[in-house]
């Protein structure tokens, strides 16, 4: 912990002396300028519904991109000639650049919170459906054999067996999206967002606000860790619960 | 006597690759028949034809029994169940898997995780399951491979007692001449793969039936 913040201290050190060295508050902020600009922010009654919507978002989409990817992957994996047709399609989602997207959405529904939403779950779900899926064709052949020999009935073999062997994979699934769609929707929010952190941020951009900018990007960064980090201890507990860890 | 099994002229291949050649054989009800051969003469195949896990082969096979249970080479346990809730996962009766624990003498170790038992013991909870429905087939597919001596001459007397008690007939295959002439009461000698029938051998003697064996596989394995 000792070293975890001398490494800050130093950090910001390095941060300071070379803002003095840069001498320009657009391109490097001092980090007694950001500070300032944070205050102000945290201190305006604008950040709080701008937080709210950015976590309601990120929440949302997580949801959506666990629930469609995990029920898309386990198909695949259970139904082969889905998956023959499914794989293009999936690639070809993996592909699309988010601002082709970003045409589609605003053409759609204008700026709102939908876009972000379609954008940010669009470009996590390949993962998450291609990881169940490999989760899926990760189960143990023998068991099923066994469980054949018995015959166990399907829906046993699917909660014990499928479910079973999923789990660690899913896990995986929530961790990797908790992780990473933060970053994502303040992308989506500055492109087509009404509302939320992303969208402060474009405002700060067009004010050329350099402070303000690097104010809002550590919000965004603390609100990545501490999801992340709450993420983590309750998988842990979960994987030990199951006795896989 | 009747047979619970009945094999006629069956043949099996994968694609090109003949593994059984042409196998007849009789299962009477309550004998100890045990194939004996080369290890992939094509043994486990057999045994899954009689399961009925392969659907596709020539010839004729009867099957007389009930229910059948299956003691795997590999114990095949589901890893975040405990023993109890992998009996279960087969036989939902609470009863009946308690008496199965006792028979198979896994008492105290019910709610524990496959991880936590010894290569023995996973055996054990194999065996367990396979009793569970009071099958009248018991097939044996080298259970005991992987065993250290010691628990293995155990588990064969566990096992030949549970016969005993659930007047099942046993059909196992081994590549171990003394696992043979201990565990059966006929033995089939196959050739290498493709696999035929060398020879049959009652047996009332085991020591005896022991070095038969062992010089049958000398000669021709």
């Amino acid at each position: 912990m000792k070293r975890y913040l001398f490494g800050i201290v130093v950090g910001i050190a390095v941060w300071w002396i070379l803002s003095l060295i840069v001498n320009s508050e657009i391109i490097l902020p001092s980090p007694m300028a950001v500070l300032g600009s944070l205050n102000k922010i945290i201190t305006s009654r604008e950040f709080y519904g701008a937080l709210a919507s950015t976590i309601l978002k990120g929440l949302f989409s997580t949801l959506l991109v666990i629930t469609i990817g995990t029920s898309i992957g386990m198909l695949m994996g259970l139904k082969r000639s889905l998956s023959d047709v499914l794989k293009p399609f999936v690639t070809l989602l993996q592909s699309v650049p988010v601002v082709s997207w970003l045409a589609f959405a605003i053409f759609l529904w204008g700026i709102g919170w939908k876009g972000p939403v379609l954008l940010t779950t669009l470009s996590l779900l390949p993962v998450v459906i291609i990881n169940t899926y490999s989760g899926v064709l990760n189960v143990d052949t023998q068991l099923l054999e066994m469980a054949r020999v018995y015959g166990v009935e399907r829906k046993k073999i699917f909660k014990y067996i499928y479910l079973g062997s999923l789990l660690p994979f899913m896990l995986a699934s929530l961790r990797i999206t908790l992780g990473n769609v933060w970053k994502t929707i303040l992308v989506t929010e500055f492109l087509c967002g009404d509302q939320g952190i992303g969208v402060m941020i474009a405002w700060a951009r067009s004010y050329v606000d350099t402070p303000r900018i690097f104010a809002l990007t550590l919000i965004g960064v603390v609100l990545a860790v501490s999801f992340e980090r709450t993420g983590e201890g309750f998988f842990e507990r979960v994987l030990r619960r199951w006795k896989l860890s | 006597m009747e047979a619970v099994l009945k094999v006629e002229g069956l043949k099996k291949s994968y694609g090109d690759l003949l593994v059984i050649d042409g196998l007849n054989l009789e299962l009477k009800r309550g004998e100890s028949l045990f194939l004996f051969g080369p290890s992939g003469c094509g043994k486990t195949t057999f045994l899954k034809i009689v399961a009925g896990l392969i659907e596709d082969f020539e010839g004729k096979v009867e099957r007389n029994f009930r229910k059948v249970g299956f003691v795997f080479q590999d114990p095949r346990l589901i890893p975040w169940l405990t023993v109890k809730e992998n009996l279960l996962f087969v036989y939902e009766d609470e009863r009946r898997v308690k008496e199965v624990i006792e028979i198979a003498g896994l008492q105290g170790f019910e709610d524990s995780f496959p991880r936590q038992l010894s290569g023995g013991m996973k055996q054990r909870v194999n065996l367990a399951r396979a009793i569970l429905s009071r099958p009248d087939l018991l097939i044996l597919d080298e259970p005991f491979s992987s065993l250290d001596i010691h628990i293995k001459h155990r588990l064969m007397k566990d096992i030949l007692r549970i016969k005993r008690r659930c007047k099942a007939s046993l059909l196992g295959v081994t590549h171990d001449p003394k696992e043979a002439s201990i565990m059966a009461s006929k033995v089939v000698v196959l050739s290498k793969r493709p696999a035929r029938i060398l020879t049959v051998l009652e047996v009332s003697d085991s020591s005896e039936a022991e070095k038969k064996l062992i010089q049958i596989a000398l000669e021709n394995f």
